[in-house]
């Protein structure tokens, strides 16, 4: 099927729509919901190369399929008919028996990330590499942290605990994997899944070996600009 | 026949638009369904998006440089520049991505470029299977994350296997032909007297259009499997002895991710992987995955597409438990 005279106006409006797309998303910060900001600058020169082809679509009124501008419609469509959202607790929901795995990606830098002394400085990143390598000097250090709220099933007290987590993202939302901590917090009932809350306290270990933090206080808070972590 | 298939890309299109419509309406809340599908739909467009936004420029400059390769290069200067062997053919096209460093979402159109100038088809598939990764970027990267692990041979190794299965799926596929697509037919001399930076985007914007329906199918299938199939599935498989090496390749094809960065995602599977699954990862991953399949399919057709992932899967099998038997 090839389109109308009225086509190649159409297919430069969609190319035109996906350029401001990419342009306005990611001056507003929101690409950070979708893939690493290192692509900021790719994406801009993406979006101005979109905005000349598409001049191009109307001068040159090629003729095109309309196969591909139905295709061209669905990230538009998605990309500016459903609000930017980050990947939640629910996605973490089955990547919950690999938590804080992520934390042996290197950076893409090459160099090796240096947490500051201030413990209350770390992020939960910074807190999955230092429990991944000695958990016994990481006992009644202080923690300020923030995250999301998730609830895996098998969480003991879950009236009195939850989980806080947070996702690390090296490349785009297909590689995220999740770091986080155990919480033990009195009314941690009435917090709901996927609220971002800052929590300080002490780290602590439970019977089972397990650090977790003994948070003194729980502030719910609005979702970050940048709610990913990156190595 | 031709009403059949305009019917049924009719459908196709309708039942797409009909689909996203109601994707957006759940996910705006205008539809009321289970908190667990509106998890589910929620994760697929936000992986769906961010496998396109990160695709989308490398497929642009793909676009690009295939359009550089219409206007720029002439047919008979390339043809008296080029090794007339098959072999010699391959490997030449192996090392191309030096010159060209283009990822998987590039390397296919500017392949299928290089071939319609007169290059030998060895040469196209050569460097379309191994550019993603015998790039100076994705050498700085690979070297990056894994010297200070498993020091400079893991490195050697990734280009070394890369560059044998490439040339040799090159080989082993001798009859694998360009497909009559919108690119393909375009006339490249239509105006001739034009604008040099206009011509170029007439002729990128044709490519584009062409490989990015693919890319969007691509990117779809694979936040589905995202949302569907769990990684710890490939890495219970994975701990069989036999099994590991294919498990690695699989969440290569479902992870879908940017031959740039992909060797430092690999890293935080070492302690999960055999080593030589993770240099299947890394071989096979840039070559094959569920956005590179219908791109490779645009430009060859779907019929050789079996045998094409297949000889890929084989090799790379082979190479990495040949190599690692032996070191």
């Amino acid at each position: 099927m090839t389109l109308t005279r009225w086509t190649p106006l159409l297919m430069a409006i969609g190319i035109c729509t996906l350029s401001a797309l990419l342009l306005v998303r990611t001056t507003l910060g929101q690409m950070a919901l979708y893939i690493h900001p290192r692509y900021d600058i790719l994406l801009y020169l993406c979006g101005i190369v979109l905005f000349f082809m598409a001049l191009v679509c109307i001068i040159q009124r090629h003729t095109l399929p309309a196969f591909a501008l139905a295709f061209v419609l669905i990230p538009v469509a998605l990309g500016l008919g459903v609000p930017p959202r980050p990947l939640d607790a629910n996605a973490l929901g089955s990547r919950l028996s690999s938590l804080n795995r992520v934390a042996q990606r290197p950076s893409t830098s090459g160099a090796m990330r240096i947490p500051p002394d201030d413990t209350t400085q770390w992020n939960l990143y910074d807190w999955a590499i230092a429990m991944s390598i000695d958990t016994a000097p990481l006992i009644a250090k202080p923690v300020s942290v923030e995250g999301f709220v998730v609830r895996p099933p098998d969480m003991p007290q879950a009236d009195a605990t939850f989980m806080l987590a947070r996702y690390v993202l090296t490349c785009c939302t297909a590689d995220a994997g999740g770091v986080g901590m155990p919480v033990a917090w009195s009314t941690a009932a009435q917090l709901a899944d996927n609220q971002w809350v800052r929590v300080t306290g002490v780290v602590a270990r439970d019977a089972q070996g397990q650090l977790y933090i003994q948070a003194s206080a729980v502030q719910r808070i609005e979702v970050p600009r940048t709610p990913y972590l990156s190595p | 026949m031709q009403r059949i298939i305009v019917w049924s890309q009719q459908s196709i299109i309708a039942i797409l638009l009909v689909a996203v419509a109601l994707v957006v309406a759940i996910a705006n809340r205008w539809i009321s369904v289970t908190p667990a599908v509106l998890g589910n739909i929620d994760m697929f467009i936000t992986v769906f998006l961010g496998i396109f936004y990160e695709a989308l420029p490398f497929l642009t400059i793909g676009a690009l440089v295939s359009a550089a390769i219409h206007q720029y290069v002439d047919p008979t200067w390339l043809t008296q520049r080029l090794p007339t062997s098959r072999w010699g053919s391959a490997m030449a096209g192996a090392m191309l991505g030096i010159i060209f460093p283009v990822c998987e979402c590039g390397s296919v159109p500017a392949a299928r470029s290089l071939v319609q100038r007169g290059a030998p088809m060895s040469m196209g598939v050569a460097f379309a299977l191994a550019a993603p990764v015998l790039n100076p970027i994705v050498m700085v990267s690979t070297a990056v994350a894994f010297v200070g692990v498993f020091g400079w041979s893991f490195v050697l190794w990734r280009f070394v296997l890369t560059f044998v299965v490439a040339t040799g799926t090159a080989l082993l596929m001798p009859q694998l032909q360009l497909v009559t697509t919108l690119a393909s037919t375009h006339d490249v001399h239509q105006h001739d007297d034009e604008i040099p930076l206009v011509a170029l985007l007439s002729h990128a914007i044709v490519d584009w259009l062409d490989m990015v329906r693919y890319l969007i199918a691509g990117a779809m299938v694979a936040a589905a499997m995202q949302v569907l199939v769990s990684s710890e599935l490939f890495f219970t498989v994975a701990s069989q002895p036999l099994l590991a090496i294919p498990a690695a390749m699989g969440l290569a094809v479902v992870m879908s991710i940017c031959s740039t960065v992909d060797a430092f995602v690999a890293l935080s599977f070492a302690d999960r992987l055999p080593m030589v699954s993770l240099m299947a990862f890394l071989v096979f991953g840039p070559m094959i995955d569920l956005k590179s399949i219908p791109m490779f399919a645009a430009v060859f057709g779907w019929r050789p597409m079996a045998r094409f992932v297949t000889t890929i899967a084989g090799l790379t099998m082979v190479v990495c438990t040949l190599v690692w038997s032996i070191a």
